[in-house]
């Protein structure tokens, strides 16, 4: 049983940290602004540090489509996102982005209450079985209907953008602009119908991140020689919240964000990320009480 | 892979169109508020005194162009420009400013952090944001009431678009950029007797 093993959770303890200051920087950019301090500017869907401009690929890519305008500041802000994901693989999901924090502790919340009130044991990862690759068909879905409408559609309701716009419209003016509707939304179906399901099944950023990072350099992988073959910590489902199986290689396929939950709770430092096939990281600091 | 391959034999229509839905909802949300038929989903939020940032593309294309990241109305040090909220449907987010508010004050800071180019960068002279129409019914200099002069002191480009001719405040529509200084500065309250309009050919969609 997982709680039986004492271990330092040494990425996640990283991984957390970056998530909350991610977060805080998104509240505290507007009050910056509003000050007077323009170095940081934005939010997710586009950051200026500077004049270092960044801006969303799958936003910059609908606006690209629908104005079927080349815009060169819009190339170049592309391509720091582009090489972030092509380099490290989707590690904006659950590094980065200021839902993702939302929706792990929303998760948190689920398998809590799941082991509180209910006879599983292992929760349900979500009430009817969603296959993964409707994430494709959401993105194709999302692109068509932005240039059938003329506009680009995920810059309404992207999560990451929300929040920032939120933040900025509280600091500013002092009201939300009712976007924040989605973040409920969404949270809300995360809770009760499928575990971290809009991150999982549906954000059409997620899979063009997945997209970019289909052969990335850093990746989860297995020494089958550590690893016990009874041992099924990994592929218990509480530990992925992505539901991935990284006993099975998952952690190399295109759906993985790097995390690194089930490196930390492998008790054999079996799964360990890897650079280009060789093996990296901070595993071999474990200490197991 | 071996659990790509399971997932992928085992599709369960029923619950693929149920994440669908959950998907659809949110669009729909914003498509579906009220007064809006499918074919003007994109109804513009630019009319008489509500206006685009400085420099802003024409409308369609504007829309097209712009990714919402309310860049410019953070930069923004009026407080001018404000991001529409979902009231505007799938306009929600985009930048207008209501010069009743507060007008544009042309310091041309917001173009300059554009990342899209739905804002490009042009001088102030070239704004491109309107253009102001005196009411001359309203109006206390034209009627006598006063020897009213704020839309001249307030105006960026005094003599140059705005001039005061027998005492009277007349606009030379080409040199006009329509920020609405004169409109914020106007004493005759609601209407008032200075008003902006969108340029009629930025509201259609160029070539």
């Amino acid at each position: 049983m997982a709680n039986k093993i004492k271990k330092k959770r040494i990425y996640f303890k990283y991984r957390r940290t970056i998530q909350i200051v991610s977060f805080l920087f998104l509240l505290v950019v507007p009050f910056l602004n509003l000050i007077g301090f323009h170095l940081f500017n934005g939010w997710y869907q586009s950051l200026g540090v500077g004049y270092w401009f960044i801006a969303s690929p799958l936003e910059s890519f609908e606006s690209f489509l629908v104005s079927r305008t080349f815009f060169l500041t819009l190339f170049v802000s592309f391509l720091t996102p582009f090489f972030l994901a092509f380099i490290l693989g989707r590690v904006f999901c659950s590094w980065l982005c200021p839902f993702g924090l939302l929706s792990e502790w929303v998760s948190d919340l689920r398998q809590w209450a799941y082991r509180k009130w209910s006879h599983y044991h292992h929760p349900p990862e979500a009430l009817f079985r969603i296959p993964r690759w409707i994430v494709w068909i959401i993105l194709s879905i999302e692109i068509i209907a932005s240039m059938v409408v003329g506009t680009s559609l995920f810059s309404i309701y992207s999560p990451p953008g929300v929040i920032g716009r939120e933040a900025m419209r509280l600091a500013f003016f002092h009201i939300f602009g009712g976007e924040i509707i989605f973040i409920l939304i969404f949270l809300t179906f995360e809770l009760f119908i499928a575990r971290r399901g809009f991150c999982r099944y549906i954000c059409p950023l997620g899979s063009t991140l997945s997209l970019f990072g289909g052969k990335r350099l850093l990746k989860v992988e297995l020494e089958p020689a550590k690893c016990l073959d009874i041992c099924k910590i990994c592929d218990n489902h509480e530990i992925c919240t992505w539901g991935l199986m990284p006993k099975l290689g998952e952690g190399s396929s295109i759906y993985c964000t790097n995390c690194g939950d089930c490196i930390d709770i492998c008790p054999f430092d079996a799964l360990r990320f890897s650079w280009k096939g060789k093996p990296i990281g901070l595993s071999e600091k474990n200490e197991r009480k | 892979m071996k659990a790509e391959n399971r997932d992928a034999k085992s599709i369960d229509r029923r619950t693929a169109l149920k994440s669908f839905l959950t998907f659809g909802a949110g669009i729909s949300l914003s498509a579906l508020l009220p007064e809006k038929a499918i074919s003007d989903v994109l109804n513009s939020p630019v009319r008489r005194n509500y206006l685009r940032p400085p420099g802003a593309l024409p409308e369609p294309d504007f829309v097209a162009t712009c990714i919402r990241c309310g860049r410019c109305a953070e930069v923004c040090p009026y407080y001018s420009i404000e991001p529409i909220s979902l009231k505007g449907g799938l306009q929600a987010g985009t930048p207008l400013i209501h010069v009743e508010h507060i007008a544009c004050y042309l310091c041309m800071e917001c173009v300059k952090v554009c990342p899209t180019g739905a804002l490009r960068d042009v001088p102030a002279e070239k704004a491109g944001m309107g253009l102001a129409h005196i009411d001359e019914k309203r109006c206390w200099a034209y009627n006598g009431k006063a020897l009213c002069r704020a839309c001249y002191d307030a105006c960026p480009f005094k003599d140059v678009a705005i001039q005061l001719i027998h005492l009277k405040p007349v606009i030379i529509e080409d040199k006009c950029v329509g920020c609405g200084l004169c409109v914020a500065a106007c004493p005759v309250q609601i209407p008032r007797a200075v008003n902006v309009d969108p340029l009629e050919d930025h509201l259609k969609r160029s070539g």
